[in-house]
């Protein structure tokens, strides 16, 4: 058995969401069929179900590299190949909105869990298929999302370097948020398939400003939505694959 | 006039392909109509003619990264904002053969010149919209072409560590070349859109031998061929968005 996610792999499906939040997990579980609470333990709650037959697990990572690079290496021993980020995020840019959805074709490493695992200039860029399935998604669900280059990084609360984050906003970066570097760098090496979307909670000028708190809600729902409808989209193609 | 490039900023078009050859930047004009050699100053070869009505502009960068930072700002000075590039690479995967397509999705940061620009963090990763048009244009074609990692060096002949390579190699990294890192980061510093594909012309163990030239050769058509018919799609979709 893993030494923190504590359950039979058995229990574990080949496609997994990965929010940080556990109150997120447990949204996206509701969309499962038979959805079973499979493992509590340290703060990961994992979750296995089905979408139209196709078993997929759910697992909060909690906040932050260190915790997310365990979750996905954990659910990767049990057999884990496909992971989607559902996260929430905040903005450089000032035309993203609360509750707008942006979908990661790359981000900045500021943290430094991946560090461990490959040097910073390699890379954090997600797996093509998988991010292309999410574009398409969206597009059919009729949610308009932005597609774009984020960061991530490790320190919520630290004083901000503000010409840094002039120089990154003028870079194009959109989303700002704390996993998605430790998880596209270590599905690289580990030879996974890995995407993210997060759901934006604040402004260019705002953190989390309570104005926007159903905006950002409604955007959560259309992140879980559009990731759902993508790793269906994958499984259905591996399964042709065959 | 710009320092380097010598002609009239109205003989550059928007859309401009960036190979680092100059054999290569003839080979890509040869396709347009009524190419036009527009400037040879300090080895960049620039040629403007046209695809189907639309203006696109091929010039060869030379081999490097400072090389190819000076060509694409002096271009975007003149007005181009979308490049391809139109490259060769190396491999550092055994089931990948001579004259076998790459469309980069990131590349590992080896060479020096884009940290001028943005920290090594930053993800050297294509533009989503050129990148996508790429791999359409690949299937409209029916040529194969892999999607995934490279990894662009200053250094053709130094000797990177053999344990280096192989961790780049275990997180799946397909091309090595030596200019896509510092064309991705200025594009994104600039609000550029770039992409890049590449014909390989090695194997895992050997580096362009001489057998496998003619395979070459014709994966270098075939990547010209793809490239303009993702520059004429996304001419097209600007147009559509006027």
């Amino acid at each position: 058995m893993e030494f923190h996610i504590r359950c039979d792999p058995k229990e574990i499906a080949r496609y997994a969401f990965v929010p940080g939040s556990h109150d997120r997990a447990r949204q996206i579980a509701a969309h499962l069929e038979n959805a079973r609470l499979v493992s509590t333990s340290r703060g990961y709650l994992v979750y296995t179900g089905t979408v139209e037959g196709i078993r997929m697990t759910v697992c909060s990572t909690g906040m932050g590299g260190p915790s997310a690079a365990i979750a996905i290496e954990e659910l990767g021993h049990m057999g884990v190949d496909t992971f989607i980020r559902v996260g929430s995020c905040g903005t450089y840019q000032d035309y993203v909105d609360c509750g707008d959805v942006i979908i990661s074709t790359g981000v900045f490493r500021a943290g430094g869990t991946a560090n461990n695992y490959l040097p910073v200039a390699f890379p954090a860029v997600p797996n093509f298929d998988l991010t292309h399935a999410m574009v398409e998604a969206a597009g059919r669900l009729g949610i308009k999302v932005h597609v774009g280059l984020g960061s991530a990084g490790d320190a919520f609360y630290a004083p901000r370097d503000e010409a840094q984050r002039k120089l990154l906003a003028q870079a194009g970066l959109v989303a700002g948020e704390m996993e998605s570097d430790t998880l596209f760098v270590i599905a690289a090496l580990r030879g996974w398939r890995a995407g993210a979307l997060f759901a934006c909670d604040g402004t260019s000028k705002a953190t989390k400003p309570e104005s926007g708190e159903a905006a950002f809600h409604q955007g959560e729902e259309n992140a879980l939505r559009i990731a759902i409808e993508a790793m269906k989209s994958i499984a259905l193609a591996d399964a042709a694959d065959r | 006039m710009e320092f380097h490039i010598r002609c009239d900023a109205s003989e550059i078009a928007r859309y401009v392909f960036v190979p680092g050859d100059h054999d290569r930047a003839k080979k890509i004009a040869d396709h347009f109509d009524n190419a036009r050699l527009v400037s040879d100053s300090r080895g960049y070869m620039v040629y403007t003619g046209t695809v189907d009505g639309i203006r696109m502009t091929s010039m060869s960068t030379g081999m490097g990264g400072p090389q190819v930072a000076i060509g694409i700002e002096e271009l975007g000075h003149m007005g181009a904002d979308t490049f391809i590039r139109v490259g060769s690479c190396g491999t550092l995967q055994d089931s990948i053969q001579p004259g076998d397509l790459i469309i980069p999705t990131g590349v590992y940061r080896g060479g020096a010149t884009g940290d001028r620009y943005l920290p090594p963090a930053f993800p050297a990763a294509p533009n989503w919209a050129v990148l996508t048009a790429l791999v359409q244009a690949s299937r409209k074609l029916g040529i194969k072409a892999h999607v995934g990692l490279g990894w662009s060096s200053d250094a053709f002949y130094a000797l990177p560590e053999p344990q280096f390579i192989a961790k780049l190699k275990q997180a799946g990294v397909l091309a090595v070349e030596m200019e896509a890192d510092t064309l991705f980061i200025v594009s994104s510093f600039r609000g550029f859109r770039a992409g890049a594909i590449f014909a390989n012309d090695g194997t895992a163990t050997e580096v362009k031998p001489a057998w496998a030239e003619e395979a070459f050769r014709r994966g270098e058509e075939q990547e010209i061929r793809i490239a303009i018919e993702a520059m004429k799609s996304i001419a097209l979709a600007d147009a559509a968005a006027r």
